[in-house]
């Protein structure tokens, strides 16, 4: 597709973890949405494939002061010195100049793990077993998704073939531009609060990019310079110490050798 | 020129080398990357045309629509339906797994018969002619009018057009009664209603005009009630301003999720929920914080006239005292009764958590009289009347049989148990269901769809269509303040072995040579369905939601009751009109019963206070927790282990956690293994530290095994329920337990 001349979006979400109750739709909706197949009776928390994945997290205070709060994770979208694709040898992981999407593709990927070393979310995972569903299962595939090969790793991709499809409504329609309605991830879909807004941050009238501005909104490890287009906020000033802990810088001897 | 061995050897490595700088070896990396891509075992999704479909979901009795993409007529994906007026567009994460139901390796797809074989549980195949002559048999043997030996229909899901079928079938067999089980956000409207001298109805709560929830653990936020209108009122939140905003107070011992959001967690001492309530009660009748009026006019036993009534009850329940048995410190008594009062129109919730069971009467009564003290029945912001559906049978004829909750049946009374297919989805115990059959020569037959739960206790099994397999009805959810009315359609063929509920109540009618309704004899289910929307559409109420175009549009407007049939049958919702508001009966804050102020005492000591020196003995309370629809009785889809195995969002059955400062002091470790002993046995447990629990208290999970995602669990897999205390109201939230390494 010729993007030389068509608008640069620049798609990202903001998390309102204050509405974040943690109940776990959007990892199911995901789950149902790009074919990630059940667990082997095997798979724990390290093995287990989730595009996005809800944590919970506490203020560390003892009983009865304790409080939790919910995290969800997908791929943080990266827009500078994207972890994942300066390391792949393969070229599996691409970022789409027209939406901003870091992609992996799964038939280019060999299965080193490098990004998955690299990525400093934990957002990606890796294929240890066959794709294996319940006999019959199967045909509830969803058909704009392929599944993946045992060996080959995955992330969440903003539901890229829901753009895809919002773009072939669009020329079908004679629009050069997509609806914003017709492209919401399945996550910001199926989340009962409401607790994920998604948009194109490159659009300054968007929902998305008027809630980044809000003095609350924060983003995950940004002394990394990674510049996530994943956006939370909060208004409970304890989540966003916490969420927003920084990596502990490298001591000087470190650096040298680094 | 002359080659020599050395140039060969030159010419070969050099290519080699060479090689590398070319893109031939990365091509063939790369293709067989591809290749790899494209084994036969690798499923290849169905394609075809995609068609959108609506339907309502019926696994748990909230009933939300549904919208189901399909290709060609394969669901293959569901979301919720925008506007939808009950669910608000909302599916809870067991929902948007529905569609993979009908596939689970746990499916039972022919009639079972449990038989022990090498000392083990097994199912064998058996012919559904087989169950059915012996129950036959078993009604035969039926001595009318002796209560002892009943046979029992036990529904979830009340209220559906089956649940009329069971009630008269049970009318033509000696000794039948017609059972329902504590339904989650609902008990505490339950216990209102035989509070009320007189019947009042069926009553909702007006959540989105109140100002304030206090909920003694109903899990308000983690699929209480109809899930989609408190996350509809979680969105609007931010938008409002905050001196309108609603405000939530949980009291629960367990930092839920709810708890968690909750503007205030009130961590009260494990079962002391009755003491709590009588102290706000205290508080709110001295300092004149109740609704005078209302008491003075209808509240038949507030006057202390003869010692045992309501006022002398809570006259002992000072805030210090109520502070000694709860745990929570007198000023925050004073100051939670006060923000209830200063918060009107506020609601007071019961019902606890859908794994650690219902609260009991005497802790419902005392809450359902706080919603009484602050006159919240009736009016906006409350409590409030809605109507019953318009149904065809319930006018033309009143059930005999009578309907009773699970834990008012006497204890060893049940000849026959017939489980019905429907999920309350909450957790109950099989214990609480052996308690009340006969000791000898019970009769257990599920009509369940999965080899789960308690139907692996049962002796036969006839399993019925799952869901998005048979056309069914969803009547009103418990909490809503109007009577609505939806279909869940048949999207799939259901195989061959399964039975649809009325048939076989039919047959087995036929077999056992009982006389039954007449007009069901000779006719379907959809016909029986079809003639309880004729009755909506005569009685000309309401409006109808059609979920094709998101319009809602009065039923007079309907042309006729094909069409409302159409429409209902393609996802659409009848909602009827407000009810006018009714004059509320007098009432008894002590509730009906005689011996309800000693009962009512007692349970203000709390649960466990009848043997305090056990609590050292022991060491630990153990409190069970669950999650709505995940407690093992019902099924869930396989995808539901990316929460339970993958990330461990959800806890699996056999997870504990205790607070680190008493984990350390007993010896365990974090993520250790330990084991709960209780007087019922014992259960080896993974253990995590965790600082939100309340010392002293090991929390455990009653949810899904890690095989229940993969297999039919014909084997008894113990769960923390075998192990829980249950008490003589039926409640099993606090056990005494020892844990040991």
């Amino acid at each position: 597709m010729d993007t030389k001349n068509k608008k640069q979006h620049r798609y990202g979400m903001v998390i309102d973890l204050d509405k974040c109750t943690g109940c776990g739709a959007c990892m199911v909706a995901c789950a149902v949405e790009n074919n990630i197949p059940p667990a082997t009776a095997k798979a724990t928390d390290r093995t287990g494939i989730t595009w996005v994945r809800v944590y919970k997290f506490d203020n560390g205070l003892p009983f009865p002061n304790n409080r939790s709060a919910y995290i969800p994770m997908p791929c943080q979208q990266c827009g500078e010195h994207t972890p994942c694709v300066s390391v792949c040898p393969q070229k599996a992981v691409e970022v789409d100049a027209a939406s901003g999407i870091v992609a992996q593709i799964p038939v280019r990927c060999l299965g080193c793990r490098y990004c998955m070393t690299a990525c400093p979310y934990h957002a990606r995972y890796f294929n240890w077993w066959d794709p294996v569903w319940p006999a019959g299962m199967e045909k509830t595939l969803n058909p704009d998704v392929s599944p993946r090969m045992r060996g080959v790793v995955e992330k969440c991709n903003f539901c890229h073939e829901r753009l895809q499809a919002a773009r072939a409504k669009a020329a079908a329609e004679g629009r050069d531009e997509i609806d914003p309605s017709d492209y919401q991830p399945a996550c910001v879909e199926a989340c009962p609060t409401g607790a994920i807004t998604f948009g194109d941050l490159a659009d300054p009238n968007s929902e998305v990019a008027q809630l980044v501005q809000n003095g609350h909104a924060f983003r995950m490890l940004e002394t990394l310079g990674t510049e996530p287009k994943v956006y939370y906020r909060s208004d409970q000033a304890w989540v966003r110490q916490i969420a927003q802990q920084e990596v502990q810088k490298p001591k000087a001897k470190e650096k040298v050798h680094g | 020129m002359k080659i020599s061995r050395r140039d060969l050897f030159k010419f070969v490595g050099g290519s080699a080398v060479g090689a590398f700088l070319t893109p031939i070896p990365w091509k063939l990396i790369d293709d067989a990357a591809i290749w790899s891509q494209n084994w036969s075992w690798i499923p290849r999704p169905l394609h075809g045309e995609i068609r959108t479909k609506f339907t309502t979901c019926t696994l748990c009795p909230a009933g939300c629509g549904a919208r189901v993409r399909c290709v060609g007529d394969q669901p293959v994906m569901l979301t919720g339906v925008t506007r939808h007026p009950v669910s608000r567009g909302t599916l809870c994460p067991a929902g948007l797994g529905g569609h993979h139901l009908p596939y689970h390796p746990g499916r039972a797809l022919q009639p079972l018969q449990r038989v022990q074989k090498n000392g083990k549980i097994e199912f064998a195949p058996v012919s559904r002619e087989a169950v059915e002559a012996a129950l036959a048999a078993a009604i035969s043997r039926l001595k009318p009018g002796t209560p002892n030996e009943s046979i029992v229909i036990l529904d979830q899901q009340p209220g559906r057009t089956i649940s009329r079928v069971y009630r008269r079938f049970l009318e033509s067999v000696p000794n039948g009664v017609y059972v329902t089980t504590s339904a989650l956000g609902g008990d505490t409207l339950c216990v209102l209603q035989e509070m009320m001298e007189k019947p009042y109805g069926p009553v909702g709560y007006d959540l989105e005009n109140t100002r304030m929830i206090l909920s003694f653990g109903a899990p308000l936020l983690d699929g209480w009630g109809t899930p989609g209108r408190m996350m509809e009122i979680i969105k609007a939140q931010g938008s409002k301003d905050p001196d309108y905003r609603l405000k939530i107070i949980q009291v629960e011992t367990r930092q839920s999720r709810t708890a968690s959001f909750a503007d205030e967690w009130v961590a009260i001492n494990p079962g002391t929920e009755a003491a709590f309530a009588l102290g706000l009660a205290h508080v709110l009748i001295h300092e004149n914080l109740y609704d005078q009026d209302l008491i003075r006019r209808k509240a038949i036993d507030f006057r202390k006239k003869d010692g045992r009534a309501y006022l002398n009850l809570v006259e002992q329940f000072t805030p210090e005292y109520a502070a000694g048995i709860s745990g929570i410190a007198p000023d925050r008594i004073i100051a939670t009764a006060r923000t209830l009062a200063q918060n009107a129109p506020a609601i007071v919730i019961g019902g606890g958590d859908p794994g650690g069971g219902p609260l009991g009467k005497e802790e419902e009564t005392a809450i359902a009289g706080l919603n009484l003290l602050l006159g919240g029945i009736g009016r906006p912001g409350g409590i409030v009347a809605r109507r019953e559906v318009p149904d065809i049978m319930s006018t033309s004829h009143h059930p005999t049989v009578p309907e009773m909750e699970i834990r008012d049946v006497p204890d060893h009374s049940i000849r026959i148990l017939i489980l019905d297919a429907a999920e309350s989805g909450n957790a109950l115990p099989w214990a609480l269901l052996e308690r009340k059959l006969v000791p000898q020569g019970a009769l257990v037959v599920s009509l369940s769809s999965y080899l789960t739960g308690l139907t692996k206790h049962a002796g036969y099994i006839i399993p019925a269509p799952t869901y998005l397999e048979s056309i069914q009805d969803v009547p009103a959810p418990i909490d809503a303040t109007t009577a609505s009315f939806s279909l869940s359609s048949a999207l799939l063929t259901a195989p061959a072995g399964v039975t649809e509920p009325f048939e076989w109540v039919k047959r087995l009618a036929s077999v056992a040579g009982v006389p039954f309704v007449e007009e069901a004899q000779g006719s379907t289910y959809e016909a029986q369905l079809k003639n309880r929307v004729e009755t909506i559409y005569r009685a000309k109420r309401g409006t109808v939601f059609s979920s094709g175009d998101g319009k809602t549009v009065p039923i007079a407007e309907i042309s006729s009751a094909d069409q409302l049939w159409k429409l209902l049958s393609e996802g659409g919702c009848w909602i009827d009109s407000k009810a006018e508001t009714k004059p509320m009966p007098n009432f008894s804050l002590l509730g009906k019963t005689k011996d309800n102020f000693e009962r009512l005492q007692v349970a203000g000591q709390g649960r466990l206070s009848r043997e305090p020196g056990l609590v050292a003995a022991f060491g630990f309370i153990l409190m069970p927790f669950g999650w709505r629809g995940a407690t093992g009785n019902g099924q869930i889809s396989p995808l539901m282990t990316k929460l339970f195995q993958e990330s461990g969002l959800r806890k699996l059955s056999g997870q504990t956690a205790v607070n680190p400062e008493t984990g350390r002091a007993f010896g365990l470790t974090d993520g250790g293994q330990a084991w709960i002993e209780t007087e019922k046995g014992a259960m080896k447990v993974e253990v995590r530290f965790d600082a939100a629990v309340m010392p002293r208290v090991i929390e455990a999970a009653v949810g899904p095994s890690v095989e229940a995602f993969s297999t039919a669990e014909t084997q008894g897999t113990q769960n923390i329920l075998d192990l829980c205390h249950l008490d003589d109201d039926c409640a099993w939230r606090v056990t005494r337990a020892r844990v040991t390494t």
